[in-house]
């Protein structure tokens, strides 16, 4: 689904990625993890276009969208979580995702309201339910909880049905119920879409994930399934050697 | 078009171009470190001619008066700055726009009620009048030569200031991230009033010396505010040296184009271009570089 | 009024309509100083909802938009000057005019941000102000005289005609940046205006919403400025004046940007304001501006929160 060769990306003389390879197989949970400052948000921003690759190609279900703008890449069927909450806060949860929708079709309609388009309005409560939030719909976003929020921005872009999901730390500054249900949310999602995942947190990590890469100051220091990366010496040596916080949680599940 | 024609109306293009760099360096460093426009920064050109004005008509004597309307100037930025803008740094742009605006309007007014709406005449000193014998038999106004030299000589003090001294070190700072400011202990207050009064100094400077060459009148102000801005575009925001290329290419095209194209292309279409020659070089500009001619462009 | 400033025929609403109604029955009293102020507010209200679709629902703060103004009423004084008097022609040229003049210098001034928008709009409005001063053949500083339109049987000449003709197009005005903000298109423009990144990874891109934003106010401006030159029988460079615009967002930013009837009540108030204070004083700015610069002081919301009051948000000055 997604392919990732030779991706670099520096910021002066700050080599952020480099040479990175990536594939995601349809309907794979893909975990990228690795230390702070690894360049894990540099290469979701790379993928997704926010950023431009100073090298690499990056291929989208067989076509090439290394130089296409972020709004094409959407459109090719690229869904988006950013790591801060991002939702449009004027506007009600069931049109913040009818908005979403509508990203497929057209927009340019100038008279009709577009809160009577049944078919958009139709799409976007199914995308609601689907991520639990239907009593929510007519709520303003701007006025709903940290967690509502990201199931919010869950629905928005499944309903556009996009082929791949780039979810960067969908968990954070969530309460451990509200994960777990996040998780399972997940796990359904992975049977129709891929799925990239940056995430700190190594129980959702090792719950989810299909295969992981690992980063580490830039660069790629493995990938596999989760028992292979658990085993990995270079891995265990970068986790353990930062001293990281994320040294016990990789230990636990070793 | 001769070649005497030419080399007199290239050099009152550049003398043009250095009053324009006195107005938008001080556009630029306010934008570059208080995120902040000011629409009233050209009404400041004006009130500086109408001091300047005035105390040379009170002592008869050009270099006091001239003193005594930069301090007026400084003064004015400080206290303007104090009253008002400080409130104005942290606000949207749109709030910034519409408080200056009303300040615009509140000084063209003002100067109206105090000065009349008669244009002032300033009489070039004696010592600076009359032309000086150049090559290619030109005979150019020592005045104008004279204000060049004192625009370029701000400039070279002002690139001085901003390179080596500690309160350049704190602008430059300021302009890459204002967060460090305050974490190095700096009073970012006073750090602002400083570059505002400069900055309004400059431009009511620029406004002093163009004086005697021209009315001194209301709305003088705006007309040059308006191609500041196009400079500033032009040269992007951040470096002193982006400022004076873009005030020198628009005081030149601005100045030639005015003087050439009429007799090129005719009085009826001459004159219709040469109006537009600097906001299409504009729009030329921002096709190729949306980021300015020296780089830098963080709104 | 509901989010987003939708009229639900609730407060504002209800007053804007009131209000409209009163207007319609003025022209009773029989005092044409009377109407000829009033045709001049619902033109300046047209313009200013026009731009409102900028600043209140695109987070665009155009500082240019005398342009579009002045081009309208240029448009039809050069026709009127090469003798074609026809309403529908003289009209139609004005908004197609501005919306051509609106997607060039779109096209253009959309490429930069915040500060740099403000002064590239206020740059490229400034050249035509100079390029219809340098123009002989579009009467140089006197400007071009004008030979009020007629519709079939209405002809704009007659002072009450043209009242009801401009009240009529004041409410049209209304009713379109009422449905327009309200469509689908409307709601992507609000969208991008509160996330630009977050519309981007849905899909949309930011440049042609706002561009076709950009002509759609510069059809509406256009509009409004033929009106004007039809009220003044005469377009002159002071319209492209950069003053104009300045009044203009002072105007929307009254009445509360992002609000549909926000324009209606700005145009009013900025109108009375003048003619009350002019009435004690010639120099009526010199209270004006300070009264302008403590409005912004004393509303940290800006000069919408003050006036806005309960909307959930107001419009960002595009930082």
């Amino acid at each position: 689904m997604l392919r990732v060769r030779g991706l670099s990306k520096r910021f002066g003389g700050f080599v952020s990625n480099a040479d990175i390879d990536l594939d995601i197989e349809p309907g794979e949970i893909h975990a990228v993890i690795g230390p702070n400052g690894a360049g894990k948000t540099t290469l979701v921003n790379v993928i997704a276009g926010d950023l431009r690759a100073d090298a690499g190609e990056i291929l989208l279900d067989g076509h090439d969208v290394t130089t296409l703008p972020t709004h094409r890449r959407a459109r090719a069927g690229m869904g988006r979580m950013f790591q801060i909450t991002s939702v449009l806060p004027s506007f009600t949860a069931l049109e913040n995702v009818a908005i979403a929708a509508q990203a497929r079709g057209r927009s340019f309609r100038f008279w009709h309201r577009a809160n009577a388009d049944r078919d958009l309005n139709q799409r976007a409560e199914m995308s609601l339910a689907r991520v639990g939030l239907s009593h929510q719909a007519s709520a303003l976003a701007g006025e709903m909880g940290h967690g509502e929020h990201r199931q919010l921005e869950i629905a928005m872009a499944l309903v556009a049905e996009p082929c791949l999901l780039l979810l960067d730390e969908p968990t954070s500054g969530m309460s451990g119920a509200d994960s777990v249900a996040l998780i399972d949310l997940l796990r359904t999602i992975s049977e129709t879409t891929a799925i990239l995942l940056v995430e700190h947190d190594m129980d959702v990590v090792f719950s989810l994930a299909d295969r992981i890469t690992v980063l580490a100051s830039g660069r790629r220091i493995a990938c596999g399934t989760p028992p292979e990366v658990r085993a990995d010496a270079l891995v265990q040596q970068v986790y353990l050697g930062a001293g990281a916080t994320a040294a016990p949680a990789m230990a636990e599940h070793a | 078009m001769d070649f005497g024609l030419f080399a007199e109306q290239t050099l009152n293009g550049v003398q043009y171009g250095i009053m324009l760099f006195l107005m938008a360096a001080g556009l630029s460093v306010i934008f570059g470190i208080m995120n902040f426009i000011n629409l009233a920064h050209g009404t400041l050109y004006m009130i500086g001619a109408f001091f300047f004005a005035t105390f040379d008509a009170w002592l008869g004597n050009f270099a006091v008066a001239l003193l005594l309307a930069i301090l007026a100037s400084l003064l004015l930025g400080l206290v303007l700055d104090r009253g008002v803008m400080q409130r104005l740094y942290d606000r949207t742009h749109l709030d910034q726009v519409l408080a200056t605006f009303g300040l615009l309007m509140f000084f063209n007014e003002l100067a109206a009620v105090l000065w009349g709406t008669e244009p002032y005449f300033i009489p070039v000193p004696a010592l600076l009048d009359g032309t000086i014998a150049l090559p290619g038999d030109i005979d150019y106004p020592v005045y104008r030569l004279a204000i060049t030299a004192v625009g370029l000589l701000v400039a070279l003090g002002l690139y001085l200031m901003v390179e080596h001294t500690r309160f350049g070190m704190l602008i430059r700072a300021g302009a890459t991230d204002r967060e460090t400011l305050s974490g190095m202990g700096v009073d970012v207050r006073w750090l602002y009033s400083g570059v505002f009064a400069i900055g309004v100094m400059m431009a009511a400077l620029a406004g002093m010396v163009t004086g005697p060459l021209v009315a001194v009148q209301v709305g003088m102000g705006e007309t040059m505010l308006i191609v500041a801005f196009v400079v500033v575009v032009i040269g992007g925001i951040g470096s002193i040296t982006g400022a004076l290329v873009s005030s020198l290419l628009v005081g030149v095209v601005d100045t030639l184009g005015r003087a050439l194209l009429p007799v090129w292309l005719g009085y009826t279409a001459g004159p219709a271009l040469a109006s537009m020659s600097i906001y299409v070089l504009m729009a030329a500009v921002l096709l190729l570089r949306p980021q300015g001619l020296s780089g830098a462009r963080r709104a | 009024m509901k989010v987003r400033g939708r009229v639900a025929l609730s407060g504002g609403g209800v007053a804007a309509l009131v209000l409209l109604a009163g207007f319609a029955l003025l022209p009773l009293a029989q005092q044409p100083f009377v109407t000829r102020i009033g045709t001049g507010i619902f033109i300046l209200a047209l313009a200013t909802i026009s731009l409102n679709l900028l600043v209140g629902y695109g987070g665009l703060v155009s500082f240019g938009h005398a342009a579009y103004f002045g081009a309208g009423a240029y448009a039809v004084a050069i026709l009127s000057h090469y003798g074609t008097h026809r309403g529908w022609i003289a009209f139609a040229a004005a908004v197609g005019g501005s919306a051509l003049l609106a997607l060039i210098l779109g096209a253009a001034s959309l490429r930069v941000r915040g500060v740099f928008f403000i002064m590239i709009t206020l740059a490229f409005a400034q050249m035509l102000y100079h390029l219809s001063t340098a123009v002989e053949k579009l009467g140089g500083d006197d400007g071009l005289r004008v030979v009020p339109n007629s519709f079939g049987p209405l002809f704009l000449g007659e002072r009450i005609t043209l009242y009801y003709v401009s009240l009529g197009l004041l409410c049209a005005g209304l009713v379109i940046s009422d449905r327009l903000v309200a469509s689908h298109f409307g709601r992507v423009l609000v969208g991008i205006r509160d996330n630009e990144r977050r519309m981007r990874s849905l899909g949309y891109n930011p440049y042609h919403y706002r561009l076709l934003a950009f002509v759609i106010a510069g059809a509406l401006a256009g509009l409004a400025g033929a009106l004007e030159a039809n009220l003044d029988a005469y377009a002159s460079p002071e319209l492209l004046h950069w003053s104009i615009s300045g009044d203009l967002l002072v105007m929307l930013v009254l009445g509360g940007s992002g609000s549909i009837v926000g324009p209606l009540f700005g145009a009013v108030s900025f109108q009375l304001v003048q003619q009350v204070l002019s009435g004690f004083t010639s120099h009526w700015m010199l209270y004006f501006g300070p009264a302008l610069v403590l409005i912004v002081f004393v509303s940290r919301r800006g000069v919408a929160g003050l006036f806005a009051g309960t909307r959930p948000h107001h419009v960002r000055g595009g930082r």
